[in-house]
């Protein structure tokens, strides 16, 4: 890999920001999600309010200079309950993504070292996964678990297994026949070191592609089933479930729904962006 | 070709037991007590009476050894019994034929209009001449990529919004014949068509740096028909696969979009049988989402020899 390592050291800073110049998109969609991880991290520095609280005087007030969202029908400042949101909506994304991960990558190296029966096995079982359609494979795991966001988070992860796992698989494999493999399997290396030394961290990087772009079905199938009311119990916000309470009152409030749905359709643009910068690195 | 046939048919049906059984292990395996939940019904603070618990135990055959009631359930499944429903004491093949016609038709319309638009949309962005038009055929060529990012709920409830209630040109809710049909299959469809215009426009892309076009236009083949006529039909296979492995995304946007428009269909049935923690009918429902999925990707695969002859019924 020296030619990797060379490559990567040419890239410097400067370098990288020379690179930045020349992609507009790219520097909106990583300011994006600075802004978005900033609502995460530190919601009271971009939202002062207490998104709980109710205003009766202010109740279905329109987008403007005293509410940037709007207000909702008990009176609660919409913009203050997105942000607040956040970092609920983000902990289930990046849980999922996490599960997936984990689970994939977990099958994949065994199927892709192993091979054999054991490889078979275990990918046609990821195929039979692949044939129940995906968002109601996160549903038959709801009813199971039952309502929540970390359950949604779980759901979500096990629908996107199948993914990782295959990519995992196809690049243990290409790795596994590699001569720096196959020296140190013969000097007597163990299994497990061959794997954590040399076979994982040249994975890596393709695993890690396909992740970023796996963040963003993920805010989607996270939102879409807190959306169908699975996701946080009511009172908390959460962006698939401020979309479902604004709902109701589609026709004379229209920004309740339609202003936390332009948050996560901003998030998913910008995260795709982003993953595929990375891919195409 | 007959054996080509009977080949992926029984593959097939090994595929249908083998989701069933993942379905099923899920189901019953990953919460800790698979009748207390379904007799709380989905109430998670609830606590059921130790007696009643065993009664409904008794009542559903829950105090069987877990593989004797996969064993009994499979057996169920296999001559079309898919038990009752614990909430309402209904068959779940009943509730579930009842329910099936308007999602269905939801969802077919969802994938003709998804692919016909998906194609419109790749042939605008490919077909328009060079030159004055670039910025034109840089704004068609971004379109799909917004499209991926936009939620299902969230194209519905824009078109709600806007059509229904600014505009007031189509009904907002409920089954309202075809006119009540078109804003539901537009959300459905919109995700569907941007996924297909990708791929399309991708490979009419690829297509059209190939020997055989530049063959075709030294012996003075016309612009339009040597896309139409030549890159297209090449470039359509891939998107007819990919049109099968949408069918699962098509029924769990039928689902969101049964929701949104208040239809009824599977999607309000599906909903309150996983609030509910009715684990047969969710057994019921997963497996009738993956019979539609292995059936339409069955239907791709026979046909696809047909309209490719590089892709051999010997082969695969």
């Amino acid at each position: 890999m020296p030619d990797a390592l060379l490559d990567r050291a040419a890239r410097s800073v400067p370098a990288r920001a020379a690179a930045l110049r020349t992609q507009p998109g790219l520097v909106v969609a990583l300011l994006t999600l600075a802004l978005v991880l900033g609502w995460a991290l530190l919601p009271g520095v971009f939202a002062s309010g207490d998104p709980l609280r109710a205003d009766p005087a202010a109740r279905l007030l329109p987008p403007g200079p005293g509410h940037w969202f709007g207000t909702d029908e008990v009176g609660r400042d919409l913009w203050t309950r997105v942000v607040h949101g956040t970092a609920l909506s983000l902990q289930a994304t990046l849980l999922a993504v996490g599960v997936g991960l984990l689970i994939g990558s977990i099958v994949g190296v065994i199927a892709g070292y192993a091979g054999g029966w054991a490889d078979s096995l275990l990918m046609r079982l990821v195929d039979v996964l692949l044939a129940i359609p995906g968002l109601l494979l996160c549903l038959a795991v709801l009813a199971a678990l039952g309502r929540g966001t970390v359950e949604i988070a779980v759901a979500v992860g096990i629908g996107s297994v199948p993914g990782f796992a295959r990519v995992v698989r196809a690049e243990v494999v290409r790795i596994r026949t590699a001569p720096y493999v196959e020296a140190a399997t013969a000097s007597g290396v163990r299994t497990l070191r061959v794997l954590t030394s040399h076979v994982l961290p040249n994975a890596a990087g393709a695993v890690l592609a396909v992740a970023g772009l796996q963040i963003g079905t993920a805010v989607l199938a996270v939102s879409s089933l807190s959306f169908l009311g699975f996701g946080a119990v009511p009172p908390t916000p959460e962006w698939g479930s401020l979309v479902a309470a604004g709902r109701n009152y589609l026709a004379t409030a229209w920004w309740i729904s339609v202003l936390p749905t332009s948050v996560v359709v901003a998030t998913v643009l910008a995260v795709n962006r982003v993953a595929r910068a990375y891919a195409r690195r | 070709m007959i054996p080509y046939v009977g080949r992926r048919l029984a593959q097939a049906v090994l595929v249908l037991w083998a989701a069933y059984t993942v379905t099923f292990g899920l189901l019953y395996l990953l919460p800790s007590d698979a009748a207390e939940i379904m007799a709380a019904g989905g109430d998670a603070e609830a606590t059921v009476d130790p007696a009643a618990l065993e009664r409904f135990r008794a009542r559903f055959g829950l105090d069987r050894p877990l593989w004797l009631q996969y064993v009994s359930a499979l057996g169920g499944a296999l001559t079309g019994d898919f038990g009752v429903s614990v909430r309402s004491g209904r068959p779940v093949v009943d509730i579930i034929a009842e329910a099936f016609p308007p999602t269905l038709a939801l969802t077919l319309a969802g994938l003709v209009a998804g692919a016909l638009l998906g194609l419109l949309l790749s042939l605008a962005a490919t077909l328009l001449p060079d030159g004055r038009l670039q910025a034109l055929q840089r704004f068609l060529t971004s379109l799909p990529a917004l499209g991926i990012a936009i939620p299902t709920f969230g194209v519905g409830l824009v078109l709600l919004q806007i059509v229904s209630f600014r505009w007031g040109l189509l009904p907002a809710f409920g089954d309202a014949g075809p006119r009540g049909l078109i804003l539901p299959v537009l959300a459905l469809s919109l995700p569907i068509a941007a996924v297909i215009a990708q791929l399309l426009i991708s490979g009419i892309h690829t297509q059209s740096s190939q020997e055989y076009v530049t063959t075709a236009r030294a012996k003075g083949v016309g612009r339009l028909r040597l896309r139409l006529a030549h890159v297209l039909p090449n470039a359509l296979l891939p998107a007819l696969t990919m049109t099968a492995v949408l069918t699962g995304e098509l029924l769990g946007g039928s689902i969101i979009v049964e929701t949104v428009f208040s239809r009824p269909g599977l999607g309000r049935i599906v909903v309150s049988a996983v609030t509910a923690q009715d684990l047969p009918l969710v057994l019921g429902l997963v497996t009738t989402g993956a019979i539609v999925f292995v059936l339409v990707n069955l239907l791709v695969d026979v046909v696809h020899p047909l309209l490719d002859p590089r892709v051999g019924w010997r082969r695969a």
